[in-house]
């Protein structure tokens, strides 16, 4: 399968076909038990009570930067650019997801911050080969006009 | 349920030996810590061989350069806890009564660079989310928004574990750094420099453990006892993507309940501070000082040697090194020596129960060790 931009999804099942702005949503479980959501889906059984009815849903697309770092040493592996930002983002009540942060320079970023799920673009190799969509976040569209109204304050 | 004693303890130099091979390096830990113990190796009852990345059957490998004794040999993998949780299970089964005496070698060559702990083809590895140090990070990020922990005091660690290294004859780097340069190295992943990340290491540490029976038998001095431990796997981490050292609070509540000890009990500890970041949060995680307070007690000096509880007299994995299977049983020999009194200017003055906290990916161990006489 592959998405508008040309490039395959890093891994099937992880997120919706991305929206002409690149706009996605991430595929969780939840179990049909107690309710829990969680991300990534592929479980057996639900990480609360164990219940192993579980339906695959679409998650929040918007979220909070819960706390983030910036890598400045590419593990084995990364061939994306350097440095970047990594944060923890919690979607809705308290589905987190790890991803990377994109969209602004990865020294502004801020605990707290609200962020939108996006797709972007990483290689698979060293040398570029075929590009991985992969999921990440971005600033939501009121995060970002808020953040400028600050600035020029 | 019978007691179970460490009566000897060995370690090699933690360095880059280029020129030895890992099996030599576990063998002449085994040796040292038999000598220390005064028994020979035709009578121990069972080899646990601790390692993470030394290939298939490395135990029996070791096996052939101390001796062909026929013992069984039980190989523990479980990343860098692996030296702690073998000698659980080897005080266990002592314990159990099912040995009298049994030898724990813990032991590793590492491959140079960052720890790669995920299979290829993990799109986590493609998204760049498996830089080892981000987990620190981001619980040391999250500590700092939450309870206003400073840069500097997570970097005080390192120099800390440096300073006390200067006094371990095996640790790795002996040398004394300024908070300057441990600020001022490289940053690897904010807020962790270079010199905020435990090396690269090769070495081997070994304990003998024996049953109440064979140490009255033996008349063996300078015993500790192996008082309780705790070892817990998985995690919020895995399960929740909360990045947080709950797994430890877990591991050593469960150790402080078995030995009826209060963390206010402990005088000395090794933990696991793989990362400065690790070692600031392991303080409360282990109840040493309450949640939110770990930069305090660095303000306060409470960790170093003649404080009030002195944490990684060793060096630490920072500053001794850190070859992955030898670390727990390291820091298990570190508090041999120190529970004997025979640290030398390393020594904390009186110490009588002390605790080890060793992580892997995704598991803690908490061993609690006490002076025998």
């Amino acid at each position: 399968m592959t998405a508008a931009g040309g490039a395959a999804p890093v891994a099937a099942g992880l997120f919706t076909n991305p929206d002409a702005e690149g706009a996605i949503r991430l595929l969780g479980q939840r179990c049909r038990a107690c309710g829990a959501c969680f991300f990534p889906g592929g479980r057996m059984s639900c990480i609360r009570c164990f219940g192993t009815e579980l339906e695959t849903v679409e998650l929040d697309g918007a979220g909070k930067v819960e706390c983030l770092t910036v890598v400045r040493q590419a593990p084995k592996g990364y061939y994306g650019p350097l440095p970047y930002a990594i944060g923890s983002v919690v979607l809705g009540a308290d589905v987190r997801v790890l991803a990377q942060l994109v969209g602004r320079a990865p020294e502004a970023w801020r605990c707290g911050d609200a962020v939108a799920a996006c797709v972007f673009e990483l290689p698979r190799a060293r040398d570029g080969g075929d590009p991985a969509l992969c999921y990440g976040f971005r600033p939501s569209a009121s995060a970002a006009e808020r953040t400028a109204a600050e600035r020029s304050r | 349920m019978g007691e179970a004693y460490i009566i000897g303890a060995g370690i090699t130099r933690f360095a880059r030996h280029e020129d030895r091979t890992v099996e030599s390096l576990a063998a002449e830990a085994v040796v040292q810590a038999l000598r220390d113990a005064g028994i020979g190796w035709g009578q121990v009852q069972q080899l646990y061989a601790a390692h993470v990345k030394q290939g298939v059957a490395a135990g029996q490998r070791v096996i052939k350069q101390v001796g062909p004794s026929g013992i069984p040999v039980l190989n523990v993998e479980n990343c860098a806890a692996a030296g702690s949780t073998a000698v659980r299970e080897a005080s266990l089964a002592v314990r159990a009564g099912e040995f009298d005496l049994v030898v724990v070698a813990g032991f590793e060559k590492m491959e140079p660079g960052l720890l790669s702990v995920f299979p290829a083809g993990d799109p986590r590895v493609v998204m760049g989310m498996t830089v080892l140090p981000m987990r620190f990070a981001l619980m040391g990020a999250k500590h700092m928004h939450e309870f206003g922990t400073t840069i500097e005091q997570f970097a005080q660690i390192s120099v800390k574990n440096h300073e006390h290294a200067v006094h371990n004859p095996i640790a790795q780097y002996p040398k004394n750094v300024s908070l300057e340069q441990v600020l001022a190295s490289r940053i690897i992943c904010d807020p962790i420099t270079v010199l905020q990340c435990s090396p690269t290491s090769d070495g081997a540490a070994a304990v003998v453990i024996c049953s109440e029976e064979f140490l009255r038998r033996s008349g063996a001095r300078r015993a500790v006892r192996v008082v309780a431990s705790g070892l817990t796997s998985d995690s919020d981490e895995q399960a929740r993507n909360v990045h947080t050292l709950e797994l430890m609070e877990r591991a050593s509540r469960r150790a402080y309940e078995r030995a009826g000890v209060a963390p206010e009990d402990v005088d000395v500890a090794e933990t696991h501070d793989c990362f400065t970041v690790s070692e600031v949060i392991s303080y409360e995680a282990l109840g040493l000082c309450a949640k939110g307070e770990g930069g305090r007690l660095v303000d306060e000096r409470a960790t170093w040697i003649g404080g009030r509880i002195p944490v990684n007299p060793s060096g630490g994995l920072l500053a001794r090194g850190h070859p992955l299977g030898a670390t727990g049983v390291a820091q298990i020999c570190e508090l041999v020596t120190q529970l004997r009194g025979e640290a030398g200017p390393r020594q904390v003055e009186g110490a009588r129960i002390g605790l080890a906290a060793n992580t892997g990916m995704w598991s803690c161990c908490v061993t609690l060790l006490e002076k025998a006489d």
